[in-house]
């Protein structure tokens, strides 16, 4: 390796540390304009409101990494929440049985997104945005946009503490932890990331890039219904504005903490997980300082934008 | 009663539209023997390559493995067969580690329980490239490794797969002298353990030296076949360039002509360096060179359609007086043909008419465009260039080589330009329309256009240039006068000792 | 005889196209499927419900006439109803502000131009591509007119509604807005240079910038005409609804601007489609929620429909251009 390259390297590696001094500064300016941010209890608060779009986030890794965007994961998460929600309150299923299926039929959709973009060969925006506006849809319609209250079996989660945090959490965590490892450890992470890196090279070398794109969009399926079963625990009712947006936030999020549009490159953890933290830092900061809502949704396109241009960038290093 | 080869390939046929990519291709080698496939750009050698590696698939044909006849359909039938292909341009993840990128395909076995040992991985990764001579750290990522260590990667994948065939694509153009040895040394050891190589390249001293046979391909058919130590250089060059036609001739003396544009300190490192050069009116100046020279690159700088980090290029403007111009307004003014008509030379889902006046949009403008005159002008140009076609609505991807690289053509002439980019005038024509094109540069040339013309072919270099320049490795190592210009001398001259290059 | 040899030229230059079966199967399953309305539901054809439908679609002809040009460029603007949402928001708060339509003509206008020359910097210039950088944009317009409406809706000065909204005769303001725009850019698509630039880039950009073609300019402009184009939908939207507020644009009306941009003849692939195409596209994507309308479907069923038919029109558009090749 010739010292060029090695200079790239430095500045690349400053780039992508950037968003650690941007979380810190983050921390910082909340903490001088509220007394209250700074605090043990806001730590917490912070985290566990982290874990429904830490969930979101990890499924949609998998996705930007193998190449593609899933635009339907807030709708999807809403959707498997309500069906399964439903199931429990009106229809007295077994509560345990419908939480476990929350993932489930996250992951069907995310399949059937799946199926449409490699096998009917779709383009993967225009599907997602068209899955959203149909699961929304269905949903309005089976709920009437009651809100719906979880049962007793469901609450006591909320109150099983680990390390004194949640059970949802340290779960939520764990499979982070777990997903990670998949995603390093495993081949079929390695595959994903190989077929995300160059899906030219992929084919040529006989890695089916149909079906390692299909596993991502399930697999961000799974995730969006799993992030509905975790908002269940934790605010203990599914209502209207489950979802609302919260694909761009999971993108925003994700590309600050360095994972790449053009696929091939992040990380679950720490990559996702610090993206994921800083962005609801932000929002549960404005939050605290009386911030109108939109605040957050401008910080969101600035943030992505911003990161779009850092990548152009990089690329010219 | 032939002897059976251990790999046969017998009447390859391969179509791709308006092309016959493999046209009854028959090649066959031995274990322990090294093959070359020499042929210029277009003769078909990667299609045949990436047939057999199962990249794609042959419309007819018969392969026999070990007398066996076999079918190779995908990589899966390849690598049952144990062939590897090392790509021309590496098929690598510049996002993983080099191990990985060497065992991707065996990345099973070194799980377990479902956990990959990267230690085991790293390890095993330092053997084979230490086998194969490559000092690369097998924890690298490989977007941070040169061209030539990513192509070590893909040799270790093969040695790793235990591939009984390996073929190698055009290997050596970008690589440095020390790396260039090493291959050779490589490529020795396989046929030394009884492997098949087969060597695609239009280096001929290449062929020379590690060949012990060699195909000569032409226009997706095999025109030659020698064994290495009957043959001369000079007959494989004739194999591969063709005969010493004596056709078009551009015989008037330009020493006395005005400089229309002059090309001073053009640099675009690594690409291009320091290129210094001026055309005269009514002047062919023709850039020879290899395959990777920098060619190409150096006439899209001078257009701005790269950019380049310094140069200045002056045009003659109507005073007479050679005026500095930005490459955009050259590509305005001037006519640029491209090398490869399917990438970015034709629209081709466009009809010929709406092709022959897109460059020269202003010319059919008068507030609104002038659809009739457009049209008239396709129509005027389809007979002048012979132009085989029912009329000026066809669609340009519906018609044959030699007649799309004519549409191209007609596109450059409409704007009667002072200076004429070429690159790869007649690549993928047929004979016929090849002196017909040719005879139209010499014309352009007699009414005054400067033309800078990019060939790989030796005979339109000797026959219609006034002058050479040679250029390797992006820069311009000499420049050859008409009465001095000969088939030996080119040659010669482009295929010197090369310097260390290494870039990404 | 000029009559004569004009339709002969139209019937070979028909018979000469690749798609032509393709083309035939399309009109012949569109003309059963109008029959079939005719039968279900005749009082869809009543002048009155299709005058209505004309007008309802006609903001949506003229922002899919915009999407069009982006498309006919090899690009795609999923910004353009946010844009128009938040550019008739801010107009209608000067408006309320000021007393003045003049100002908030002027406030529309300059928030569309500079959205859309932002959209085409992004694409253009720094290289972000057009889905990420067009979606950029719709966050942040959405984000903002949040903020400027605050969740309640802003009415427009009558006299706004008088110009913009209402009868000029036998025809509704909309409808002449919207067929002005179409007819000049109809006109600048096909006849001009700029036009044909437009294709060019959109068939290969690579052979258009060899043909000296300045394809970043072009780039840029071409989201600046989707910007205009939204900002005129505003105006003609809020004009005729007399307000403006967050329902001017839903997740929906994205899709329908696509929607009506493919069914015009636009394609993802780029390089195809006309803006009279865009209004019939239009036309037909607002025809079928009316005709569901009709039916006694609800809203949000209608929601569903409208995604599965996206869907459809998708694949439409993959077969379509299939058909094209040879």
């Amino acid at each position: 390796m010739n010292r060029e390259v090695k200079i790239k390297n430095m500045k690349l590696a400053a780039l992508n540390n950037a968003v650690y001094i941007f979380g810190i500064l983050i921390i910082a300016v909340f903490s001088v304009m509220s007394p209250y941010f700074f605090t043990v209890t806001n730590a917490t608060s912070i985290l566990r409101a982290s874990t429904l779009m830490l969930s979101i986030g990890i499924g949609m890794t998998f996705a930007l990494i193998v190449g593609e965007l899933d635009l339907s994961v807030g709708a999807n998460c809403r959707f498997s929440a309500s069906v399964c929600a439903l199931l429990m309150v009106n229809y007295k299923w077994n509560p345990y049985l419908c939480m476990i299926m929350m993932p489930i039929l996250g992951g069907l959709v995310g399949l059937v997104n799946g199926i449409l973009v490699t096998r009917v060969k779709l383009n993967a925006w225009l599907v997602t945005l068209s899955m959203k506006l149909a699961l929304v849809g269905i949903v309005v319609k089976l709920t009437n946009t009651v809100a719906i209250n979880m049962p007793q079996e469901v609450l006591q989660f909320r109150n099983f503490k680990i390390f004194g945090l949640s059970s949802f959490i340290v779960f939520i965590l764990v499979v982070m932890l777990i997903m990670q490892f998949v995603l390093k450890y495993t081949t079929f992470g390695r595959k994903i990331v190989a077929v995300g890196s160059n899906p030219n090279a992929a084919s040529k070398l006989g890695l089916s890039v149909k079906n390692y794109k299909l596993a991502a969009f399930t697999i961000s399926g799974i995730f969006a219904g799993l992030g509905g079963m975790l908002i269940c625990i934790n605010l203990g009712s599914v209502t209207r504005e489950l979802g609302d947006g919260y694909e761009f936030t999971a993108v925003a999020a994700i590309v600050l903490g360095g994972v790449s549009l053009a696929g091939g490159e992040g990380s679950v953890f720490p990559k996702a997980f610090i993206g994921v933290l800083i962005l609801t830092m932000i929002e549960n900061g404005l939050t605290m300082i009386g911030a109108d809502i939109y605040v957050f949704q401008i910080a969101k396109a600035l943030i992505i934008f911003v990161m779009m241009y850092i990548d152009s960038k990089k690329n010219k290093i | 009663m032939e002897k059976r080869m251990y790999f046969e390939a017998r009447n390859l046929h391969k179509y791709y539209p308006g092309v016959h990519a493999l046209n009854n291709v028959t090649i066959v080698a031995d274990k322990g023997e090294v093959l070359g496939i020499i042929g210029i750009n277009g003769a078909g050698k990667s299609t045949f390559m990436n047939a057999l590696a199962g990249e794609i698939c042959i419309d007819k044909g018969t392969y026999y493995i070990d007398g066996k006849e076999t079918i190779i359909r995908n990589q899966n039938d390849s690598g049952k067969c144990r062939i590897a292909l090392i790509h021309q341009e590496a098929v690598v993840f510049k996002d993983m580690t080099v191990a990985e990128n060497i065992f991707i395909y065996n990345l099973n076995k070194y799980t377990k329980a479902g956990r990959i040992q990267y230690k085991r991985l790293f390890e095993d990764a330092s053997k084979y490239l230490s086998m194969i001579g490559a000092d690369i750290d097998p924890k690298e990522i490989v977007k941070n490794i040169t061209i030539g260590e990513k192509q070590m990667i893909e040799i270790a994948r093969a040695l790793v797969r235990d591939a009984e065939i390996v073929l190698f694509d055009e290997p050596t153009s970008s690589l440095s002298l020390d790396e260039k040895e090493n291959l050779f040394r490589i490529i020795g050891e396989l046929k030394q353990k009884n492997k098949i190589v087969m060597y695609i390249t239009h280096f001929i001293d290449e062929i020379m030296r590690i060949c012990d046979r060699t195909v000569v391909m032409r226009d997706g058919c095999v025109t030659g076949e020698f064994l290495n130590e009957d043959v001369t250089t000079k007959e494989l060059v004739t194999g591969i360039a063709g005969q010493e036609v004596e056709t078009i001739v551009n015989a008037t003396d330009k020493r006395d002509k005005e400089i229309v544009l002059k090309v001073e300190n053009l640099n675009c490192y690594p690409v291009v360096r320091n290129v210094n050069f001026a055309v005269k009116k009514g002047e062919i100046l023709g850039l020879w060179g290899l395959l990777g020279s920098g060619r190409t690159e150096i006439v899209r700088n001078i257009l701005a359609l790269d950019k380049p980090d310094s140069g200045i290029v002056y045009k003659r403007n109507n005073k007479g007086i050679l005026e500095k111009i930005s490459g955009h307004k050259l590509l305005e003014e001037c006519a640029y043909v491209t090398e490869d008509r399917h990438l970015d030379g034709l629209f081709m889902q466009m009809p010929i008419w709406k092709n022959i006046s897109m460059a020269n949009l202003k010319k059919f403008e008068h507030f609104i465009m002038d659809e009739q005159k457009e049209r008239d002008y396709a129509l005027q140009m389809i007979n002048e260039m012979q132009i085989k076609a029912s009329d000026e609505n066809v669609l340009v991807e519906t018609l044959s080589g030699r007649n799309q690289q004519k549409v191209v053509m007609a596109r450059s002439i409409g704007k009667n330009p002072d200076i004429f980019f070429i690159d790869e005038p007649t690549r993928g024509v047929d004979i016929n329309a090849k002196s017909f094109i040719h005879k139209k540069i010499v014309e352009l040339a007699e009414c005054g256009c400067a033309i800078v013309m990019i060939s790989s072919e030796l005979e339109e270099n000797l026959n219609l240039c006034d002058r050479v320049l040679i250029v390797r490795n992006g820069e311009i190592v000499a420049e050859v006068a008409k009465k001095d210009i000969s088939k030996q001398k080119l040659m010669d001259l482009c295929q010197g000792i090369r310097e260390e290059v290494k870039y990404e | 005889m000029n009559i004569k040899e004009y339709f002969t030229k139209k019937e070979k230059a028909f018979s000469n196209r690749k798609d032509k079966n393709f083309l035939l199967t399309s009109v012949i399953l569109g003309v059963l499927f109008l029959v079939a309305i005719a039968i279900a539901k005749p009082q869809f054809y009543a002048f009155r419900n299709l005058s209505s439908i004309l007008i309802q679609s006609s903001a949506v002809a003229i922002m899919a006439a915009g999407q069009i040009y982006v498309m006919v460029s090899g690009g795609i603007d999923l910004s353009i109803p946010s844009v128009m949402m938040l550019s008739g928001c801010i107009g209608a708060y000067t408006m309320r502000e000021t007393e003045n339509i003049m100002l908030g003509v002027l406030a529309i206008m300059m928030i569309a131009i500079l959205l859309g020359l932002f959209n085409g910097f992004s694409v253009a210039k720094i290289g972000i591509n057009p889905f990420v950088a067009t979606m950029i944009t719709m966050i942040f317009s959405n984000g903002l007119s949040l903020r400027v409406t605050k969740s309640t809706s802003i009415p427009v000065l009558p006299k706004f509604t008088e110009l913009f909204g209402k009868y000029y005769g036998p025809f509704h303001a909309n409808i002449i807005m919207m067929l002005v725009c179409l007819i000049i850019l109809q006109f600048l698509l096909t006849k001009t240079a700029f036009g044909r630039s437009i294709y060019a880039i959109g068939t290969n950009e690579k052979t258009a910038q060899a043909c000296g073609i300045k394809t970043g300019k072009i780039k840029i402009q071409v989201f600046l005409i989707s910007g205009i184009m939204a900002g005129l939908a505003a105006i003609a939207l809020t004009a005729r609804i007399s307000s403006s507020s967050l329902s001017l644009a839903s997740d929906g009306t994205s899709l329908d601007v696509i929607a009506a941009a493919i069914v015009g003849g636009a394609s993802i692939k780029g390089g195809v489609g006309t803006v009279l195409g865009a209004l019939i596209g239009a036309f037909i994507i607002n025809g079928l929620s009316n005709l569901l309308v009709l039916f006694g479907i609800d809203y949000y069923t209608i929601q569903i429909i409208k995604g599965a038919v996206f869907i459809f029109i998708t694949w439409f558009d993959t077969i379509r251009a299939n058909a094209r090749r040879v």
